[in-house]
C-alpha cells in the first residue's frame, strides 16, 4: 500500500506546485528545489546507511515510495511553504508557514512507519520536526542567497 | 563517514581535476548572469548526487564511487567536480549560440565527452561498476541528463528574458 499512497501523495503536491501562484521566479524555485533535494539526500543517506539510525525496507515498492518522499515529497512541499510564506512580509505569517510545513512533512515521515516504510531504531519523530525546522530554515537561506545573485545580475545590465 | 580508506590515485585524479575544473571556471570570461552560473553550479552537483545515491547506492547499488560503499569526503569532492562541468555545458550552449539546428550534434558531443571521462574514471579507480553495470547504460543517463540540461536552460532563458525586458543572454 507504501507505493500507492506515496506516489498519490507525489502526485497531489506537484499539482499544487504547478497550479499555485509562485511568488518566487523560475531561478529561485529552481535553486531552492535544488539544495534542499542535495541537503535531503545527504541526511536520508547518513541516518539510513552511515549511522543506522532508522532502517528503510528492502523491498522494492516500499523503497522507491522511501526515495519519491526523499527525492519529490519533500523538496516541493517546502518550495509550496516558501511561496505562500513570501506572499506576505508578516514575520508571523512566516513562523506559521513553516510549522504547519514542518508538521506535514513529519506527519508523511509518520505514514512512512506506520506503512513500515522505515523503522526507527535511534531516531524519532522529535528528530524529524527539529530536522524539518532546520530544511525550511535552509529553504529561506537558498532563496535569500539567490535573490541576492539576481540583484546582482540585473545590476550587471 | 570517513575521509578514504586509502589515498590512492583516485583520490590523486579527483583533486587534480578539481583544481583544473575551477580554475578553468574562474579563467573563462564570465558571459553568463551570476544567477545562472550559480543555478548550474548546484545543477551539476545535485545530478551526480541524485544519481549516486539513487542507482549508484541503496538497492540498486549499480557502481561504488572511490574506495567503498560508505560515504567518504572524496565522494563529495567527486560531486564538487560535476559543479563546472555543468556550467560549462550551459557556457558553450550560450557561447555557440547552440540552435535548433546544431542543439542535437551539441548533446550528443557533450555525450560523448562525458563517456570518455567515465572510461578515464574508471582507469583511475574513481568508479567501479558492479551489479552488472556496464558503459552502455551510461549511455541513456548522460543523453537525458544532458537533453534536459539544455531544456532547462532555454526555459530559465526564456524567463529570465521575459522578466527583465531584455535579449542579453
Amino acid at each position: 500500500m507504501a507505493f500507492p499512497i506515496f506516489f498519490f501523495l507525489t502526485w497531489l503536491v506537484g499539482s499544487i506546485f504547478a497550479v499555485m501562484r509562485k511568488k518566487l521566479s523560475l531561478v529561485e524555485n529552481t535553486f531552492v528545489f535544488l539544495i534542499i533535494l542535495i541537503v535531503s539526500i545527504n541526511f536520508s543517506w547518513i541516518i539510513a546507511d552511515e549511522l543506522k539510525l532508522i532502517t528503510v525496507t528492502k523491498q522494492t515498492l516500499p523503497h522507491t515510495a522511501y526515495l519519491i518522499n526523499r527525492s519529490v515529497i519533500i523538496p516541493v512541499l517546502i518550495l509550496i511553504q516558501l511561496n505562500i510564506s513570501m506572499a506576505r512580509d508578516s514575520f508571523g505569517w512566516k513562523t506559521m508557514m513553516v510549522l504547519f510545513s514542518v508538521l506535514l512533512l513529519t506527519g508523511v515521515n509518520y505514514l512512512m512507519t506506520a506503512l513500515n516504510m522505515v523503522t526507527y531504531t535511534n531516531w524519532n519523530l522529535g528528530f524529524d520536526a527539529i530536522y524539518f525546522l532546520l530544511l525550511n530554515l535552509a529553504a529561506f537561506l537558498a532563496y535569500r542567497i539567490m535573490e541576492k545573485a539576481s540583484e546582482k545580475a540585473v545590476n550587471q545590465t | 563517514m570517513m575521509l578514504w580508506e586509502t589515498f590512492g590515485k583516485n583520490e590523486i585524479y579527483v583533486l587534480v581535476m578539481l583544481i583544473v575544473a575551477y580554475a578553468a571556471f574562474f579563467i573563462f570570461p564570465k558571459k553568463i548572469p551570476r544567477d545562472i552560473t550559480l543555478l548550474f553550479l548546484v545543477w551539476g552537483f545535485t545530478i551526480s548526487t541524485f544519481f549516486d545515491f539513487t542507482v549508484g547506492g541503496g538497492l540498486m547499488d549499480f557502481y561504488k564511487v572511490n574506495d567503498s560503499d560508505k560515504y567518504e569526503l572524496t565522494d563529495l569532492l567527486t560531486y564538487f567536480l560535476f559543479a563546472p562541468f555543468s556550467y560549462f555545458f550551459v557556457y558553450f550552449y550560450h557561447r555557440f549560440q547552440i540552435d535548433r539546428k546544431t542543439v542535437i550534434f551539441y548533446i550528443l558531443g557533450w555525450a560523448i565527452l562525458g563517456l570518455v571521462m567515465e572510461r578515464v574514471s574508471r582507469f583511475m579507480e574513481v568508479v567501479h561498476y558492479q551489479n552488472g553495470y556496464s558503459m552502455k547504460y551510461s549511455v541513456a543517463v548522460f543523453l537525458v541528463t544532458q537533453t534536459m540540461t539544455a531544456l532547462y536552460y532555454q526555459w530559465t532563458v526564456r524567463e529570465q528574458n521575459r522578466m527583465r525586458g531584455s535579449s542579453r543572454l
